[in-house]
């Protein structure tokens, strides 16, 4: 079987070229009970057994039509995984879309990972979520995603084959008993007064800028035409600026650093703290909000130690 | 979610709707096997209980293994088989733990019902056949759906058959058939009923109650008195005190001369009985090829009738063969002692009489004279049957008359034998053929003289003229037919009867073209298209025609059941596209797996000039894409226009 090796670009409609279909093993074992059904039949030149075979074998082929209708023309439309935590799942959203008819169990699995969605309604998008164990940080990037489905009686077995590239970060898994924020030795650009107001109290709709959170956009407000807003929760917090310095973390290795980084950043940015992070050969500047704390905790996923250990 | 929970219900009714039609010939204990396991896996279920372990599940298939073996032996016949099968089905459900175990064990189901199908070829079958195969779909589908409805199941399972049934029949008419079988297969006597080699009390009279078509005829010109009808099955000439048994050596023979030559002409279309009896009416003249006549005028197929076979006979009805040597002294023994009240009123007979007519008249008188009663219940006879019978019971069915009679002829120097076969028909109005059932089987005696040759008496006819004239059922005692059919259904029974007589007369008709549908019907069938069939090439051409007609079949629902279900690409991912292209162009390509509201932070960020518009477009686009139903009508426009009015200069980025 050729595969394109090349990325799937998303969103994708699973046409007939995307689309392959061969018995599954049930239906090479069913196929061999016909074989033999039909050998009885021939020896006891019995027409009523001839009528069964070929109605089963009729079956036989209609379902494949039915197998691979379940599976053609479903579109792809995004495979997505918000950030987790090494040792934790990550779980790739499979957006599915069925388009003019309703399809039933579809699976998608990375891998050895499955997860099936018995039903998938027409017109509507629906996410399958496909979890994959994230065992160490950094980009956990499934080769490909296989949807899938064996619909209506299991003899054929439909399926294409996606390699959207999509990443889920996997952030170093936090860790330890890390220094006290205000440890001047990791404390950089003093205190800035003003302590804003806490980060739940919605304020109000505010006209959005850029760098705002997605997750604050008003939806409603957008859908009834009125441009877009974001809710106003009071802004981050502004009580200190702290900077992370990967050369100034105590720790055994590499690793063990990131790991206790990582616990510093969750750590401050629920403290709705300012902080930046300083790592051999890239520096972010102190920020705040949920990019930013993304930002660096993807940095730290990301960080390549280049031997020099600091 | 517990798999078994979903699976087993429905699979156990596949299986047992594949087993139904066994369950007369299988084994009282295989069915009580199969009766029990099915109830304690369904008790397991009800109750959360595990399935019983490896161990457990390995000593029952011995066990089942081991019950086989003692009930057959090693004679692995087609019983032998489905007993097997049904045992494995029993015990199959407990360890269905998987999806593949589910879909093995529905497998099994079709297998089942297949064996079915070897053993009767009837219409009833035929149906019920699409039945078993609509249930065995459903729960095929409902293994792969365990979250549907199960009445969704069924429809689709319905669809699907629909649609597979052009793609059966076109395989069915051009398959080609081949004649003879490849391999021979001992098949066994599966519910055989009707004679076997020995004619013992109550042989006869078990089958009144028995309904079932033994065989149906057709005459050419119109159907003969009910008087005439006698259909000669088997000769029995060995008497041992109370049975009869039939002379396994005969030699063939020519017809009998009776100096008729244009008998009655009649087609008999005869159910499969395992053995290799055709019967004939008395006498028959001319033969199928696929038969021999016999030295005492029975005919016996070449093979067991194992199908429905069709054959053309030619008959002389009169009673009496014409003139045959003396038949040898085999005709007039007995044994050597036994009955002697029969052998006294047989000498007493002999004696006062001066022509061996005269014996057979005042026989027959006898039981005319003497209150002998016509009853399916004699009592039971003793170490001298036919004393017992003659003397002091005096109360039996045909078989009794007719051993007495002939033990009385015997014993006055007449040669004489037993003739089993059946006697009389019904006669369906609709189609205009005769129906003889199981119960018409009768009993009567032949009787040899120098100038007649062998000549039919029958003296049940003495006992019970309405037997002969009316059917088995009349002239019985009262209470005979008793049951729930005598008695509730009175009013009904001429309907009943009309129904029973439409779906015998249809049924025949299907029977007759469908079972017979074989090498030379396929012959036809070309050679009315204009195609010359050749024994050679014939089934190669038979089965790439069929094969073609598959793939046009298949073609065709392809075409039908895809076309136009690709949906268009949708508009609200075009634009996005659009838009996509255009950012790519001002010099933000979006990376591939980057999300659309990934992208738009990166791009906003980038090009915070290009900010609000980003944000819109991309807000729209998530909003249709994501947030749930309905959506605001004018947002497909409003995302269109943004993405039309979207002119990102190329400046380079401010990073």
């Amino acid at each position: 079987m050729i595969r394109p090796k090349k990325p799937t670009p998303l969103p994708v409609v699973l046409d007939r070229h995307r689309v392959y279909i061969f018995p599954t093993r049930q239906g090479l074992l069913f196929i061999v009970v016909l074989i033999a059904m039909l050998a009885g039949s021939i020896n006891y030149n019995n027409n009523l057994g001839f009528l069964l075979v070929f109605l089963l074998g009729g079956i036989l082929l209609v379902s494949m039509i039915h197998t691979y209708r379940n599976l053609l023309g479903l579109q792809v439309l995004s495979v997505s995984a918000a950030p987790v935590f090494a040792g934790d799942d990550a779980v790739f959203n499979v957006l599915l879309y069925a388009g003019r008819h309703a399809r039933k169990a579809v699976s998608v699995s990375a891998g050895q990972y499955t997860s099936e969605k018995p039903d998938l309604h027409a017109r509507v998008d629906e996410g399958v979520p496909v979890s994959v164990p994230a065992q160490q940080r950094g980009l956990l990037i499934p080769e490909s995603f296989t949807v899938s489905t064996v619909y209506p009686v299991g003899l054929f077995s439909a399926w294409s084959v996606l390699r959207p590239g999509s990443d889920c970060t996997v952030y170093p898994f936090p860790k330890g008993v890390f220094t006290p924020i205000h440890d001047p030795d990791i404390h950089k650009g003093g205190r800035k007064s003003g302590l804003a107001a806490g980060a739940d109290d919605y304020k109000g709709l505010k006209t959005y800028q850029p760098g705002d959170s997605f997750r604050h956009i008003a939806w409603k407000a957008l859908s009834k035409g009125q441009g877009l807003f974001a809710k106003d929760f009071g802004g981050a917090a502004r009580r200190s600026v702290v900077v992370f310095d990967f050369s100034k973390v105590g720790g055994n290795d590499t690793e063990d650093r990131l790991s206790k980084l990582c616990a510093m950043i969750l750590r401050a940015s629920r403290e709705n703290r300012r902080y930046g992070l300083v790592l051999p050969g890239k520096t972010i500047p102190p920020g705040s909000g949920d990019a930013h704390r993304h930002r660096c905790l993807k940095a730290l996923a990301v960080f390549e130690d280049d031997g020099t250990d600091g | 979610m517990d798999k078994r929970q979903e699976f087993i219900p429905p699979i156990l009714l596949a299986l047992f709707v594949a087993i139904l039609p066994h369950v007369a010939g299988l084994p009282l204990w295989v069915i009580a096997w199969c009766a029990f396991m099915w109830t304690y896996v369904m008790v397991a279920i009800k109750h959360n209980r595990p399935p019983p372990g490896r161990f457990v599940r390995n000593a029952l298939a011995v066990i089942g293994l081991a019950g086989l073996l003692l009930t057959y032996h090693t004679r692995i016949d087609a019983t032998a088989y489905v007993s097997l099968l049904a045992i494995m089905a029993a015990i199959k459900p407990l360890e269905i733990s998987t999806h593949r175990d589910g879909m093995v064990t529905v497998f099994l189901a079709y297998f089942i019902v297949i064996t079915s199908l070897f053993q009767s070829e009837t219409l009833l079958m035929t149906i019920y056949m699409f039945v078993s195969v609509l249930v065995t779909t459903a729960v095929l589908v409902r293994i792969n759906d365990p979250a549907g409805r199960l009445k969704a199941h069924f429809r689709l399972s319905a669809l699907i058959l629909a649609q597979a049934v052009p793609l059966m029949l076109a395989l069915f008419f051009l398959f080609p058939r081949l004649e003879g079988s490849l391999v021979g297969f001992q098949r066994s006597d599966f519910g055989i009923t009707g004679f076997s080699e020995t004619l013992r009390p109550g042989m006869v009279s078990r089958l009144v109650e028995d309904d079932s078509v033994a065989f149906r005829v057709e005459f050419d010109d119109g159907i003969p008195g009910f008087e005439q009808l006698y259909w000669r099955g088997v000769v029995f000439v060995h008497f041992d005190g109370s049975n009869w048994r039939h002379e396994r050596w005969l030699r063939e023979s020519a017809p009998p001369e009776t100096g008729v030559n244009d008998g009655v002409s009649y087609r008999v279309i005869l159910e499969p009985h395992r053995s290799r009896w055709l019967f004939a009416l008395d006498f028959p003249l001319m033969i199928p090829d696929t038969g021999r006549l016999y030295e005492d005028f029975t005919v016996l197929s070449r093979d067991p009738v194992f199908r429905t076979k069709r054959y053309v006979m030619t008959s002389d009805l009169r009673d009496h063969t014409g003139k045959t040597g003396f038949p040898g002294d085999e005709l007039i023994r007995l044994p050597g002692s036994g009955n002697p009240e029969s052998r006294a009123l047989a000498a007493r007979l002999a004696e006062s009489s001066d022509s061996p007519g005269e014996v057979i008249r005042r026989a027959l008188d006898y039981f005319r004279d003497n209150d002998f009663v016509y009853t399916l219940t004699p009592p039971l006879a003793g170490r001298n049957p036919v004393d017992d019978f003659l003397f002091s019971a005096r109360s039996g069915y045909c078989e009794h008359y007719a051993s007495a009679f002939a033990f009385l002829m015997r014993s006055a120097g007449i040669p004489a034998r037993v003739v089993g076969g059946y006697q009389g028909g019904e006669i369906n109005p609709y189609g205009n053929y005769l129906i003889v059932r199981q119960s018409f089987a009768h009993a009567w005696v032949e009787v040899w003289d120098e100038d007649k040759g062998w000549f039919r008496v029958d003296p049940t006819y003495v006992v019970a003229p309405g037997r002969i004239s009316d059917g088995p059922g009349d002239g019985l005692q009262p209470g005979a037919f008793g049951g729930f059919t005598g008695r509730y259904l009175q009013p009904f029974e001429a309907l009943l009867r009309q129904a029973r007589f439409g779906w015998d007369a249809f049924s025949k008709n299907w029977q007759a073209w469908f079972e017979g549908y074989s090498v030379e019907q396929q012959k036809a069938l070309l050679e009315r298209l204009g195609i010359a069939y050749s024994y050679r090439t014939g089934p190669l051409m038979l089965l790439g025609a069929g094969l073609s007609l598959v793939a046009l079949l298949f073609g065709v629902y392809l075409v039908i059941q895809l076309r136009g279900k690709t949906e268009k690409p949708d508009l609200v991912k075009k634009r996005y596209e659009e838009f996509l292209r255009k950012m790519a162009h001002a010099g933000i390509a979006r990376l591939p797996g980057e999300g659309p509201m990934e992208f738009a932070e990166r791009a906003a960020l980038a090009r915070p000039d290009l900010a609000p518009a980003i944000n819109e477009i991309t807000g729209i686009y998530i909003m249709l894409r994501y947030a749930p139903l309905p959506h605001d009508p004018d947002a497909p426009g409003k995302l269109a226009d943004g993405v039309k009015k979207f002119r990102p200069s190329a400046v380079a980025s401010k990073d």
